[in-house]
């Protein structure tokens, strides 16, 4: 019988937080589409809205790039959605 | 997995098939339109959902959740402790030495340090695991490591630099040994120094990757390794210890180029994907043909890019007799002759993605590129140090390679003796 050292190192960790609270309806809401720039994305990202439009004519969909790269944070982004927006969808990914 | 450790464990994600960059308009409608591969739900029916379904209490959920990790694993039989290495991710998938109390304690011999030292922080999933000298000890012993080797992988280990990562980019590092450490303990700098014919070379490399898996908790595909083809140099990073002592007269060794002093030993990690080989050219003159090589790869920017290269002895030397010498004037040779037209540089895949929101942040010279005509010619490269010059090799022939490694960082081996 053997007992052998762990070779995992320590995780840190985790806090949860709740998440943000959801909208009843998309109808008559502002909604962003954000895309955080992945090269070449913009297409989809519209077809997004665009798809989203046809069945919502009377929401209004915003679509904003978060500034830097993909990896970067973009505080002033989140602050213009929460003053302006009821809900955001994140298009993550290439 | 991500999701969860940044505290949102229930994150509302739907998917959608690969890729979407350079997808046109009707087959990205085609994508939203259509299935989500994973659930077989219509994407834009989960976007909807996934905005207006009220929260489970789940999801409303606050709280902190530890995860300690036990120092030992067992008692237990050889046969079920292998096993259970083999089952949880905890190997590189060659055959292992168990890390017994026993072999980790003769491996710490290698080392002043304590056990028990806390020794840093590795990044090769998505959150970073703190680890000690004995966890280190732990994953040199599985690869096969002797004791004399502790030096030089504490401090890999120490670096923070991680030898596997999160990308979808399937990378690899290279990582060099300078220094008195490589003769103490037997390296190879010369014939064959980045095949498997010797055991330190070969063992220092498959640490780097087991210290990823099991300190950096990365190398789990399609959880916290996304590289799609993945990459053969991953099972040892081409680990090599450079030629110093056939360096041409007024080439240094490469640590003392990033201000190590002779005397001193230290690892230099570099990040790529692979390596190419001098006969793609038709050149008569060697660095002539280099340029060749240090054009194909991608033009440094907002992504930092980088040329590295490994030249067999008889190639520096002949380097020297066409004009170099010193490895920074064959750097700079490179640097001057490697530019492009801004045309060709806001072509580039991945300059679309970093360079040009860089640009758009007003970040130099980004920024004033993006208002300059497209024939202005540009560098490559950010600057001469971005071209690594190392020198491997027996003599065997006049040949050389080299790869699209970029220069992160040198560090002490000597602090972990």
């Amino acid at each position: 019988m053997n007992t052998v050292i762990n070779p995992r190192g320590q995780l840190p960790a985790t806090q949860q937080t709740p998440m943000a609270s959801r909208i009843d309806s998309l109808s008559g809401k502002t909604i962003y589409i954000l895309d955080v720039r992945w090269p070449y994305t913009h297409q989809f990202v519209e077809e997004i809205r665009n798809a989203l439009s046809e069945r919502y004519p009377d929401t209004q969909f915003v679509i904003r790039d978060k500034a830097g790269s993909y990896g970067e944070d973009d505080p002033k982004l989140w602050a213009v959605i929460q003053e302006h927006g009821d809900a955001a969808i994140v298009a993550v990914g290439h | 997995m991500h999701a969860k450790l940044v505290g949102k464990p229930h994150l509302r994600i739907t998917c959608v098939p690969y890729p979407i960059s350079r997808v046109r308009a009707p087959v990205c409608r085609e994508y939203i339109e259509g299935a989500d591969p994973i659930s077989g739900q219509p994407v834009v029916d989960e976007i909807i959902e996934a905005l207006t379904r009220p929260l489970s209490e789940e999801e409303k959920r606050e709280g902190l959740e530890e995860r300690p990790v036990p120092r030992v694993i067992g008692p237990d039989t050889e046969e079920n402790l292998q096993r259970f290495f083999l089952e949880n991710g905890m190997t590189d998938y060659l055959p292992i030495v168990l890390p017994t109390e026993e072999r980790v304690a003769e491996m710490l011999k290698g080392t002043s340090h304590k056990a028990d030292e806390v020794v840093g922080e590795l990044r090769a999933g998505y959150e970073a695991g703190s680890f000690t000298v004995e966890q280190v000890a732990a994953n040199a012993v599985m690869a096969g490591a002797r004791s004399e080797y502790m030096p030089v992988i504490l401090a890999m280990a120490a670096s923070g630099v991680a030898a596997i990562s999160t990308s979808t980019q399937s990378f690899a590092r290279m990582i060099v040994v300078n220094g008195p450490i490589r003769n103490e303990i037997g390296m190879n700098s010369r014939c064959g120094a980045l095949s498997p014919f010797n055991q330190a070379n070969a063992v220092i490399g498959r640490v780097a990757t087991l210290m990823s898996i099991n300190l950096g908790r990365g190398g789990v595909p399609n959880l916290t390794y996304w590289g799609s083809q993945g990459n053969t140099l991953n099972y040892n990073h081409a680990t090599f210890a450079e030629n110093e002592e056939a360096l041409p007269a007024g080439w240094k060794p490469f640590h003392v180029q990033k201000g190590f002093k002779p005397e001193e030993s230290a690892i230099s990690f570099f990040h790529g994907y692979s390596f190419w080989h001098w006969k793609n050219t038709y050149e008569k003159e060697k660095h002539k043909a280099i340029l060749h090589m240090a054009n194909w790869v991608l033009p440094s920017g907002g992504y930092r890019s980088g040329f590295g290269l490994l030249l067999d002895p008889i190639v520096a030397e002949d380097l020297v007799r066409e004009g170099y010498p010193t490895k920074e004037s064959l750097s700079q040779y490179c640097y001057d002759n490697t530019l492009l037209t801004l045309g060709e540089f806001w072509q580039y895949h991945l300059v679309e993605g970093f360079s040009l929101p860089a640009a758009q942040k007003g970040i130099e010279p980004y920024a004033s590129w993006l208002k300059q005509p497209e024939d202005t010619l540009v560098n490559r490269y950010r600057s001469p140090d971005e071209i690594s010059v190392l020198v491997v090799g027996g003599k065997t022939n006049d040949f050389w390679q080299a790869g699209d490694w970029r220069y992160i960082g040198s560090f002490s081996v000597d602090d972990w003796r």
